[in-house]
């Protein structure tokens, strides 16, 4: 079927409509979504090893993460092994979806690149 | 009619789809190296010396140093968390526990059978109890280790040499390989 306001078929104008999120255009948000959102739903990493899968210094990682604290995408636990404080990082249900409908603007821009 | 958008061009979608999935792949790996390195580590080393030790020593005390390696090699593969949890941790644990005690249990359905018998029929449940693990998180290469580990149990008796040793280096070797090669290839 047609959209009557774009002419184009209705698939293709509502990938068309996706919106992106603008807290995951920033590309280091993104790839830090993107590690989280890879983990099981009910896993977590830790400060050290995130920065390390991601190739992230400490202070570009802690700034970024804390964005996406701040507006919930990613949740934080603390743990402690004797004196031996551990920060965990974990996707939330808000920021898997926004990372997934993000994924798909980005999906959609290719195919409207080459709607073939 | 054109249809306008904020967003990316179709050059600059498909660099940040790449990296999405280079992140993703690189993570699933870490993930993996972080929760199972350790493990089978623990477990390749703990299977090929007591099960080592229990062919070459025989009787009560060979069966009591196989016990403190098992022991050792339960608490060391639950030692380290790598920086990353799955969440299932305790789950596993509680698992394992449940396997182990059944242990006794379905050993002592079947037997009497000659003790050599006994500890392969218990090594080969805990090699069901690892491919069973590594087809639920869709971990290929353990399940092909483990499922090699039921496969020497079953074989292993209609060799002419010690089918205890067998045992030790067939599900043992493999088991400590992958491990090694999982903490090598999470380092980097």
């Amino acid at each position: 079927m047609k959209d009557g306001a774009t002419g184009l078929d209705d698939d293709f104008a509502a990938l068309l409509r996706i919106p992106f999120d603008p807290t995951l255009t920033d590309p280091a948000r993104l790839r830090i979504q993107a590690a989280l959102v890879a983990l099981p739903r009910s896993g977590s990493i830790g400060f050290t090893a995130l920065a390390s899968a991601l190739q992230m210094t400490d202070g570009n990682l802690g700034r970024h993460l804390s964005v996406l604290v701040e507006v919930g995408y990613v949740e934080t636990s603390v743990t402690f092994r004797g004196r031996r404080k551990s920060t965990w990082y974990q996707a939330s249900s808000d920021g898997r979806h926004a990372f997934e409908t993000h994924v798909a603007a980005l999906r959609g821009v290719l195919d409207a690149a080459s709607p073939d | 009619m054109s249809v306008s958008r904020e967003g990316p061009t179709p050059e600059a979608a498909a660099r940040m789809l790449a990296d999405v999935r280079r992140v993703e792949h690189r993570t699933d790996g870490r993930r993996r190296s972080a929760t199972t390195a350790s493990p089978m580590i623990a477990w390749g080393l703990g299977w090929l010396l007591a099960y080592g030790c229990l062919a070459l020593v025989r009787g009560g005390v060979g069966l009591a140093i196989a016990s403190v390696i098992f022991v050792v090699a339960v608490v060391a593969s639950w030692l380290g968390d790598g920086g990353i949890r799955t969440g299932w941790e305790r789950k596993i644990k509680l698992a394992w526990l449940g396997i182990v005690i059944s242990s006794v249990f379905l050993v002592s359905t079947v037997a009497p059978v000659p003790m050599d018998r006994l500890l392969l029929f218990v090594g080969a449940l805990w090699c069901l109890a690892m491919l069973l693990y590594a087809i639920a998180t869709d971990d290929r290469a353990w399940a092909v280790v483990s499922a090699t580990g039921v496969v020497v149990a079953g074989v292993s008796p209609m060799l002419p040499w010690s089918v205890l040793l067998t045992f030790a280096i067939g599900v043992g070797g493999p088991l400590l390989v992958l491990g090694v090669a999982r903490r090598a290839g999470g380092a980097r």
